[in-house]
């Protein structure tokens, strides 16, 4: 029984948790932060123990005081926003040490007239920022869309050449991102759910760790996805798309739950307004013109999207270890040489993508309220198991849904907000292990082992909650099972 | 919050965390009962046929010799790589191949067979003919390829 002595007591723990957690990161951020630990000296690793361990309780501690400040969050907005402001301000505090994107925001800003010729060719090879990317990024172009460039630009006007001020900058904005997503949200819920909907996104260690500390600009789509939830609970779907879609101008991943919104609404306008014969006209006719313009628009990056499907001839694969495909791909290729069949696995995993997008849509285009509650699933699913290369980053979005996943999956869902993020400090230990290189035992091991953590916590939770109608952080005591 | 009680959707969840537990099981199993005695084994073939002859030497998986002290003359992928993007010269590697300098080259296949999968990338093929031109197959041990000068 919460009186409110006690719930006051268990917020001021939740949020003492997170930010120790978030402040915890400095152990690991120092040793490997960059903007000042490149591959050419990366800690040995006999000698990251210390870093390693603080890293797990760095989750550990996030992860309780998520869990504890969802169950006993406010239910005014604005009290968790604020709390949620103390956290993510604490994860400003180590620097980003677990992907070098935010380098290369740093110098895109700098080269926003020209993001899409190579970055040592704009800003010229010596200069400071194009001296501390990666080698092999020093020549690549810019991934993402004009609306990053534009926020990449502004960093740039502020930062000049100061490399750790543009890494601070771009957590400060990523920190707003979260929160901002996190408050679209509280508001799309409303009433007595709104603080914990808040928190359950902003406390998510997903959102602590990689749209704060590594200000991955996947924050912005966060946004977008809250924005999308906010307008289609308000009865406003199509808007709700227009939101989603906005998301493309950041990059190109943004595309994925564009897609799901933009065909849902589209399968719903047609199924109100059409015969059922008329139905298979136009959604034959829409299907040819998709690829026509597809065909016109996707031409010119061909080779990217080769680059993804791969072609028979390749020996190696461009996908993540944690995803299925991936493992299976690489033991056809490695202990069978059997190069076709794998890459036959990943045209089919990728259809299946397609296939699921379709499946997804058709769902979510039978209400509002089944469109916002198949989001999560999509998003979350889609990153999982058909995106094929997948990035904790790209689960940012996620979060911003989570509080509309339905009961048999609410909590697995969550769970990739932590699982995703577990897995770390093998990435630490072995993402500059090229020169001198390491076995690919050792190396399939950690992959092997970073699957297990990413998909078990997630079964545990899906095996359990089977027959759950209403996802535990529900209104009335979500517990509640059928 | 839309706590919708519907036709769950989890089923293809489940089947994907259930599939990647079980990848991961059997890989991890296959991992540790396979392939780790393999490069234990390689590991002490290498470090035989390295004992043999103290000049510098050319092993394929390069950090089997890396752990002996005996640095990598060549680390192949990157090698092969770079002098097909035109960013590296592998000239001096195939003069230094061509005169026999290098006392031992370990590889995991047969220089006289045919060279495919991940072994084509590691090697150019002026590489692997200045190889097999000037080596002779001196010991196979662990399923590693051991050669010497002509």
């Amino acid at each position: 029984m919460s009186t409110p002595r006690s719930d006051l007591r268990a917020r001021v723990a939740a949020v003492a948790a997170s930010s120790a957690g978030a402040l915890l990161l400095v152990v690991p951020a120092m040793r490997y932060r960059i903007d000042r630990v490149t591959c050419d000296a990366w800690p040995e690793l006999t000698s990251t123990a210390r870093e390693q361990l603080a890293f797990v309780a760095a989750i550990a501690l996030l992860t309780v005081g998520w869990a504890t400040m969802v169950r006993r969050a406010p239910a005014r907005l604005g009290p968790v926003l604020l709390l949620a402001a103390i956290v993510h301000a604490a994860a400003i505090v180590p620097p980003p040490f677990l992907s070098q994107d935010p380098l290369y925001y740093a110098a895109l800003g700098h080269a926003a007239h020209a993001p899409y010729q190579p970055i040592s060719t704009v800003l010229g090879a010596e200069h400071p920022l194009v001296r501390a990317l990666p080698a092999e990024w020093r020549l690549g172009t810019s991934a993402y869309f004009p609306g990053f460039h534009a926020v990449a630009w502004a960093v740039a006007r502020v930062a000049g050449d100061d490399v750790a001020l543009h890494l601070r900058l771009f957590q400060l904005v990523g920190a707003l991102t979260m929160l901002a997503a996190a408050g679209l949200v509280g508001r799309a819920v409303g009433g007595d759910g709104a603080g914990r909907a808040a928190a359950l996104v902003a406390f998510a260690p997903l959102a602590i760790v990689e749209g704060t500390t590594s200000a991955h600009n996947d924050g912005w789509l966060a946004l977008a996805a809250a924005g999308f939830a906010l307008l289609a609970t308000r009865g406003r779907p199509r808007l709700g798309a227009l939101a989603l879609v906005a998301g493309v101008a950041i990059k190109l991943t943004a595309v994925v739950p564009a897609a799901y919104s933009c065909l849902a609404e589209f399968i719903a306008a047609a199924r109100a307004r059409l015969t059922t014969r008329r139905r298979w006209l136009v959604a034959l006719t829409v299907v040819a013109a998709a690829i026509v313009v597809a065909g016109i628009v996707a031409a010119p990056h061909l080779r990217k999207l080769t680059n993804v499907l791969g072609s028979p001839r390749d020996t190696v694969d461009q996908c993540t270890s944690r995803t299925l495909d991936c493992g299976v791909r690489f033991g056809l290729r490695w202990l069978w040489q059997a190069h076709t069949a794998a890459f036959v696995i990943n045209v089919a995993f990728r259809l299946g993508g397609v296939a699921f997008l379709l499946w997804a849509a058709l769902r979510g285009s039978r209400s509002s309220g089944r469109l916002v509650s198949t989001a999560p699933l999509f998003v979350g699913l889609f990153y999982l198991a058909f995106a094929g290369y997948s990035q904790p980053w790209y689960f940012l979005p996620l979060a911003a849904l989570l509080p509309f996943a339905e009961g048999p999956h609410a909590r697995a869902l969550a769970s990739l907000l932590v699982t995703e993020v577990a897995w770390y400090p093998m990435h630490l230990l072995f993402s500059c292990t090229e020169v001198p290189p390491l076995p690919p035992w050792v190396e399939g091991t950690a992959g092997v082992l970073q699957m297990l953590i990413v998909n078990l916590p997630p079964l545990v939770y899906l095996l359990r909650d089977r027959r759950r109608t209403a996802p535990p952080w529900a209104a009335g005591d979500g517990a509640a099972r059928a | 919050m839309l706590a919708t009680a519907s036709a769950p959707a989890s089923p293809l969840f489940t089947l994907h965390a259930l599939g990647s537990v079980i990848q991961g099981g059997l890989w991890l199993v296959f991992l540790l009962v396979a392939g780790l005695p393999r490069l234990l084994a390689e590991r002490e073939a290498v470090a035989r046929a390295l004992a043999e002859d103290p000049r510098p030497a050319i092993v394929e998986q390069s950090w089997f010799a890396t752990r002996l002290g005996r640095p990598p003359v060549v680390i192949p992928f990157l090698a092969a790589q770079l002098e097909v993007a035109g960013l590296w010269s592998h000239q001096p590697l195939v003069d230094a191949v061509a005169r026999g300098d290098f006392g031992r080259i370990v590889v995991s296949f047969d220089l006289e067979g045919e060279t495919s999968g991940g072994h084509a990338d590691r090697f150019h093929p002026v590489v692997l003919r200045a190889m097999r031109d000037r080596y002779r197959l001196l010991t196979r041990d662990a399923g590693l390829y051991v050669y010497a000068p002509k």
